[in-house]
């Protein structure tokens, strides 16, 4: 079985194409990314971006899997969470592909793409799922037949902090500089932690936006920019790390895994991994390459849900701006 | 399983003379230290302390942050808990009584309660039970509110129910606010553990939380405290009925 999968939820347009094989199961892997010239995305200038490459990119993916169009069983999309402009780049092109071709359109949610692929690249049977990124922080565990999220954040993301943070001060964009984000870079430079910056754990949740306004404030301030930095960054990574650890407990997990665009910063990974030696578990890191989004995890996705009969109607294959991870049954688990 | 660590050793020797009328004794600060469990910052023993049952807790170096970072925090925690401890028990509310507390070593020692939590027992016992229970545990939180606490981390784990009634644990994560924030929160975080844990049981168990908390705190605080619920629990990742915020409604 051969299945194609098209990720647009922000600033990627990825397509992929993957196989059941126990090796090499990935056919082709073809993405370009959407890199402001400064600021955030904009969901209008990106969907344009992802419209304007979408036929380069599934035409190179093609090529590159050496296989004729009609060789594939199935076309899965991400019809969300994310932008909507962005999501309807990929949903449109899915259709019309499905339609054109008449495969069956198998719809992704790009949370559970993640965790996948996760699963997939790392080898764990069942983990905790730390999932950082950009546009979301939450700890999630497998639960009856859903993804559950244990904790999450109640305002910004991490990535978002540590993005919005450095733009703030000048230190990016671009924001992560050979595999380690501007932030961290800038806080290996500080000696002394800061007094009151928040340090917000309520229950299992996180909340961040005290942190970047108390942040910026010290900043304004004249406070030393490295201090900062280290002192943002531990509470910030360290609050999650406190969540996670309160979810191993609580569901008597043994495997850690952590996923997102975040989740590639070397000294997160350095203290989930001492984290989980006093738990005794084990830690496992998706590859930034499959840790970031990429068509890949929504292809690997879409073939265990259509192996498992989830199809969706070419007219009602809408996109899911808020479509939460725990709102999806998993039937092939 | 029987331990000692490294700050715990120090306690373990100490002895304590006991002069009472007919005789006096000596016996040790603390024995029979056994590991109950290993939460998240803590690891929670139970001991004999100086001739009555007790719980240790003790939070741990985490070596994964910073040390002087996680020795502030270990610090300022151990104190504020024992803290609130003493504040709600003046307050009337069954919690374990603080005994002994070293900031260095991060060490809380508190009375024991016998009795199961609310989580292992939640769908056992009959329902009339149960919102008695429940009933009791709206009507602490209303009292911590109304007296500036907040508990943190509400969930059935944390409710023991004994022999002699209803007692409130791990005030690990309380604060002293007055923020309607972080009361919503509690209640946030309580609604969410009945949900995750005791599907069955959720309404009946929310309906009787509710009610306990208006018998303490009056109608009009109650209403407002499960809007401002009912506004944290939109504010989660892609909840779907956010949505209406974002489309054009006259």
């Amino acid at each position: 079985m051969i299945v194609l999968g098209i990720e647009s939820s922000a600033h990627t347009f990825g397509v992929g194409i993957v196989t059941e094989s126990e090796e090499n199961f990935i056919l082709a892997d073809e993405r370009t990314q959407y890199i402001p010239e400064r600021g955030g995305i904009h969901p209008r200038e990106s969907s344009r971006f992802l419209a304007e490459k979408a036929p380069m990119i599934i035409e190179k993916a093609f090529e590159k899997a050496s296989l004729r169009l009609d060789n594939i069983n199935a076309i899965a999309v991400a019809l969300g969470p994310g932008l909507g402009p962005c999501l309807r780049v990929g949903a449109t092109v899915a259709r019309a592909l499905a339609s054109f071709l008449k495969k069956p359109l198998v719809p992704v949610n790009h949370a559970v793409a993640h965790v996948e692929i996760g699963l997939r690249m790392t080898n764990l049977r069942d983990p905790v799922i730390v999932y950082l990124s950009g546009g979301n922080t939450a700890v999630i565990a497998y639960v009856e037949k859903r993804y559950r999220v244990f904790g999450e954040t109640l305002d910004i993301a991490l990535g978002n902090l540590l993005d919005t943070f450095a733009r703030e001060t000048s230190l990016g964009p671009p924001y992560v500089v050979n595999g380690m984000h501007v932030v961290d870079r800038c806080a290996e430079g500080g000696r002394k932690f800061i007094e009151d910056f928040p340090y917000v754990v309520k229950g299992q949740d996180v909340a961040f936006s005290g942190l970047l306004t108390t942040a910026l404030r010290a900043y304004r301030r004249g406070e030393d920019i490295h201090n900062i930095c280290l002192t943002l960054r531990e509470i910030a990574y360290n609050s999650i790390l406190e969540v996670a650890a309160r979810c191993l407990m609580h569901t008597r997990k043994k495997e850690v895994m952590l996923v997102g665009g975040v989740a590639a910063s070397p000294i997160l990974r350095e203290k989930f991994a001492k984290m989980v030696e006093e738990y005794s578990a084990t830690l496992g890191v998706v590859p930034p390459q499959y840790a970031v989004d990429n068509g890949v995890m929504i292809a690997w996705t879409g073939l265990l849900a259509y192996k498992s009969g989830v199809t969706i109607d070419l007219k009602s294959a809408f996109v899911r701006q808020r479509w939460r991870i725990d709102e999806v049954e998993i039937p092939w688990r | 399983m029987e331990v000692s660590l490294p700050p715990l050793r120090e306690l373990l020797n100490e002895k304590v003379l006991i002069v009472s009328a007919d005789k006096s004794e000596i016996v040790p600060l603390l024995s029979n230290l056994m590991l109950l469990s290993m939460g998240a910052e803590a690891y929670i023993f139970k001991a004999r302390f100086i001739g009555v049952d007790v719980i240790v807790k003790w939070r741990f170096p985490k070596s994964y942050m910073p040390r002087d970072l996680d020795e502030k925090m270990r610090r300022s925690r151990t104190k504020l808990e024992a803290k609130i401890l003493w504040k709600a028990l003046s307050l009337g509310i069954r919690v374990p009584i603080p005994l002994f507390i070293d900031l260095d070593a991060g060490v809380l020692i508190m009375s024991y309660i016998g009795g199961k939590t609310l989580r292992d027992i939640a769908e056992d016992i009959p329902e009339t039970d149960l919102c008695q229970v429940i009933k009791t545990v709206g009507s602490y939180a209303a009292t911590l509110h109304m007296n500036g606490i907040a508990h943190g981390d509400l969930t059935t784990s944390n409710i023991i129910v004994a022999s002699d009634g209803v007692y409130l644990i791990d005030f690990g994560l309380a604060t002293f606010t007055k923020r309607s924030e972080d009361m919503a929160i509690d209640v946030h975080i309580f609604f969410r553990s009945i949900e995750s844990t005791h599907h069955k049981v959720e309404d009946v168990a929310k309906k009787c939380f509710v009610v306990g908390y208006r018998q303490v705190a009056g109608d009009t605080k109650a209403e407002t405290l499960i809007k401002a619920v009912d506004s944290i629990r939109l504010r989660g990742r892609y909840v779907a009925t956010r949505r209406l915020r974002t489309e054009w409604v006259v």
